[in-house]
C-alpha cells in the first residue's frame, strides 16, 4: 500500500558527518558488494568493462567546493517520513515500513515505470535496466536484523566500513538515543527542506574553520603569509616601503 | 527531464482522442448530425487515437505485463487514479460507440443521440475530462520538478486537449462536406486560452524554484560541484539531466508559437469567413505538429532538483 503510515514506531536512518567523510569511496564500494547479493540485488552493470559502463549503486559520493572548503558528501536514500517516491507509486510496490520506517521496493511488483525517481528530490532510486524494477537503499535491512552477523556488525555495510567514523546509524525518533543527541549537538540537518520530504537522515555540517588560530601560530614563528611570498629582496623592500 | 517519445505520443494523442469525444458529443447532443457514416467514423477515430495512447504509454514500462497492478493505488497515486478514469471512461465511451455502430444509418432520420445515447455521450465527455485532468496530475503533483509544479500545467494540459480536439473535428467535418466555419470563433476562444497559459507556464518555468546547490546540500557560502560520483553519465544524468533541447528552446517555443497558434490563428480566421473544407485540415495539421513541439519542450526544459547534485546552481 503505498499509503504513508501516520508515525513509524522507529525512525532508523543515517547520520552523516561532512566534517569527517574524506571521499574515499569505501561506503559505496561496501554497499554494492553486500546489496549485490542482497534484500534488492544484484545491482547490475552494463557493460562494466567497456568504455561507457553504468550500473545500479545506492550510495554516491559527491565532492563540493567553497571559497573556504571542499567537503565530502554521501548521498544515498533519506528514507523520508513523508516520502513522495511511495505516495506516486501506482502498484503499491514502493513502502515504507510502519516498524522502522525503512522505505523498500518490492521488485516482484514494481512495473518499472520509473515514476518513483521522478518524484525523489535527492536521486536515491535508480532504475536496474537489466531486471526492469527501481532499485534503491535497503538500509541494509538484511544485515541489521540479520542474527547470523555478530552484533557490532548489524549495521548498514556503508557504516561498518567507513574508516573515518563519518557514518552513524540508529533510531532517529528517539530523542534520547545517541544518535538524536549527536544531531541536536552539532546542528544536524535535513537536505532540501523546502520540498517538504521531512527526511529521517541527517548531515552534520563541517565544522567553523581554524585557520585563523593556524595563522597566529605561523605568524608567531615568523612563517605566516604577508601576501609577498617568496618575491626577491627588492620587492620585499618596495613592499615594506609602500605598506607604511 | 527526458523525453521519452512514448510518453510524449500518449499525452497529445490520448488528449486529441479525449477532445474529439467532447465536441462529437457536444454536436451530437444538440442535435447536429455528421452525414451518414462519419458519427461513428469519428468516434471509432476519436476511440482509437485514446486507446494507441494508453498502449504506448506502457511502452515505457520495466514490465508492461504488470500493468494491472497499476490500478491499485489510486488513493495516493495520480498514475493510478489516472489508469482507473481511463479504464472507467471507456465503459460508457464503448457502449456509446456501439449504440452507434448498431444504429448509425438510422441514425440520420431520428436525430443524432437517442436518451440511452445521450447518457452514455455525457458520461463519456465527463470522464474524458477527468481523465486529461489526472494526467496532467501525475506531472503536477511532482515538487521536485518545479517547472511541472503548477496549476498551469493542469489547464495547459484540458485546454490543448480541447483545443486539438476542437480542430481535429473541424478537419472532420471539412472532410465530411460540412461547414467547419460555424464552430470556428470557439476555435479562436481556445487558442486564446491555450496561448495565455502557455506564456504563464513558461513564466512559471523561468522563475524557479528557490532550490540551490546550497539548499541541496546545507554547505553554506557559494557551493560549487568540484567533482561528480561517477565519470560516466548514470541512470539519474540520462532520465534527469537531458539537456539537448533548453539549447534549442527558444528555437522551439518560435515553433510553438508559430505551429499551434500562429498558423491555426489564420486558418479559424479564414473559416469564419467561410473558407473551404480543407483549410481546417491544414489548420489541424498546423496544430498537431506545434502541440508535439509544445510538449517535447514540456519535458525536456523541466529541470529536475536532482540537477543540483550534479552541477546545476539552481532549480
Amino acid at each position: 500500500m503505498t499509503s504513508l503510515p501516520q508515525t513509524t514506531q522507529k525512525k532508523l536512518g543515517l547520520v552523516i558527518d561532512l566534517d569527517i567523510c574524506v571521499g574515499c569511496q569505501a561506503c559505496t564500494v561496501n554497499c554494492k558488494e553486500w546489496n549485490e547479493g542482497g534484500h534488492s540485488g544484484p545491482l547490475t552493470d552494463l557493460m562494466a568493462t567497456g568504455p561507457d559502463p553504468s550500473g545500479v549503486w545506492f550510495n554516491r559520493v559527491h565532492t563540493f567546493e567553497t571559497e573556504e572548503r571542499t567537503v565530502h558528501f554521501p548521498k544515498s536514500c533519506l528514507h523520508c517520513d513523508d516520502a513522495p517516491c511511495v505516495t506516486v507509486c501506482p502498484t503499491g510496490a514502493s513502502y515504507k515500513r510502519e516498524e522502522d520506517g525503512i522505505v523498500l521496493v518490492n521488485a516482484d511488483t514494481c512495473i518499472g515505470c520509473k515514476l518513483c525517481s521522478w518524484a525523489c528530490p535527492y536521486g536515491a532510486r535508480e532504475y536496474d535496466e537489466d531486471q526492469g524494477v527501481m532499485k534503491k537503499c535497503t538500509l541494509c535491512v538484511d544485515r541489521i536484523y540479520n542474527p547470523n552477523l555478530q552484533e557490532d556488525q548489524r549495521v548498514p555495510a556503508c557504516v561498518s566500513t567507513c574508516p573515518a567514523g563519518a557514518r552513524h546509524f540508529g533510531d532517529l525518533g528517539d530523542p534520547d538515543s545517541d544518535l538524536s543527541r549527536l544531531v541536536a549537538e552539532r546542528g544536524g540537518y535535513d537536505l532540501m527542506p523546502e520540498q517538504g520530504t521531512k527526511p529521517v537522515n541527517k548531515y552534520l555540517p563541517p565544522r567553523p574553520k581554524t585557520v585563523s588560530e593556524a595563522e597566529k601560530a605561523l605568524k608567531a614563528v615568523g612563517m605566516a603569509d604577508d601576501g609577498v611570498g617568496d618575491a626577491g629582496f627588492f620587492a620585499r623592500l618596495v613592499d615594506r616601503v609602500l605598506t607604511k | 527531464m527526458h523525453p521519452a517519445k512514448s510518453v510524449i505520443y500518449f499525452t497529445v494523442m490520448s488528449g486529441l482522442g479525449y477532445g474529439l469525444v467532447i465536441w462529437l458529443g457536444i454536436y451530437a447532443l444538440t442535435d447536429h448530425n455528421l452525414p451518414g457514416g462519419w458519427n461513428a467514423g469519428a468516434l471509432t477515430l476519436a476511440l482509437a487515437l485514446v486507446a494507441s495512447g494508453l498502449i504506448s504509454s506502457t511502452l515505457h514500462l520495466g514490465h508492461p505485463e504488470r500493468a494491472w497492478r497499476a490500478l491499485s493505488q489510486w488513493r495516493t497515486s495520480w498514475l493510478s487514479r489516472e489508469g482507473v478514469a481511463a479504464i472507467v471512461t471507456f465503459i460508457p465511451l464503448g457502449l456509446w460507440w456501439l449504440s452507434w455502430m448498431l444504429t448509425e444509418p438510422a441514425a440520420e432520420l431520428k436525430g443524432a443521440l437517442t436518451d440511452m445515447e445521450r447518457v452514455f455521450a455525457i458520461l463519456g465527455m465527463i470522464g474524458a475530462l477527468v481523465t486529461v485532468f489526472t494526467t496532467s496530475m501525475i506531472y503536477a503533483s511532482l515538487k521536485a520538478v518545479p517547472s511541472w509544479h503548477t496549476i498551469w500545467t493542469p489547464l495547459a494540459y484540458l485546454i490543448l486537449a480541447l483545443y486539438t480536439g476542437l480542430l481535429g473535428f473541424m478537419a472532420i467535418l471539412g472532410l465530411a462536406g460540412g461547414n467547419p466555419g460555424v464552430i470556428a470563433e470557439y476555435g479562436l476562444y481556445l487558442l486564446a486560452a491555450g496561448l495565455v497559459v502557455k506564456l504563464l507556464f513558461w513564466k512559471h518555468t523561468r522563475a524557479g524554484s528557490g532550490s540551490t546547490t546550497s539548499s541541496a546540500t546545507g554547505i553554506e557560502g557559494d557551493v560549487r560541484l568540484l567533482e561528480g560520483p561517477h565519470t560516466q553519465a548514470n541512470y539519474l544524468l540520462r532520465e534527469m539531466g537531458f539537456t539537448i533541447a533548453r539549447k534549442h528552446a527558444d528555437k522551439l517555443r518560435v515553433g510553438v508559437f508559430l505551429f499551434a497558434f500562429g498558423v491555426p490563428f489564420l486558418t479559424l480566421a479564414a473559416l469564419s469567413y467561410d473558407a473551404a473544407g480543407w483549410v481546417a485540415v491544414a489548420g489541424f495539421a498546423a496544430l498537431m505538429v506545434g502541440v508535439f513541439m509544445e510538449r517535447w519542450l514540456f519535458f525536456a526544459e523541466a529541470r529536475h532538483v536532482v540537477t543540483l547534485y550534479y552541477g546545476a546552481r539552481a532549480a
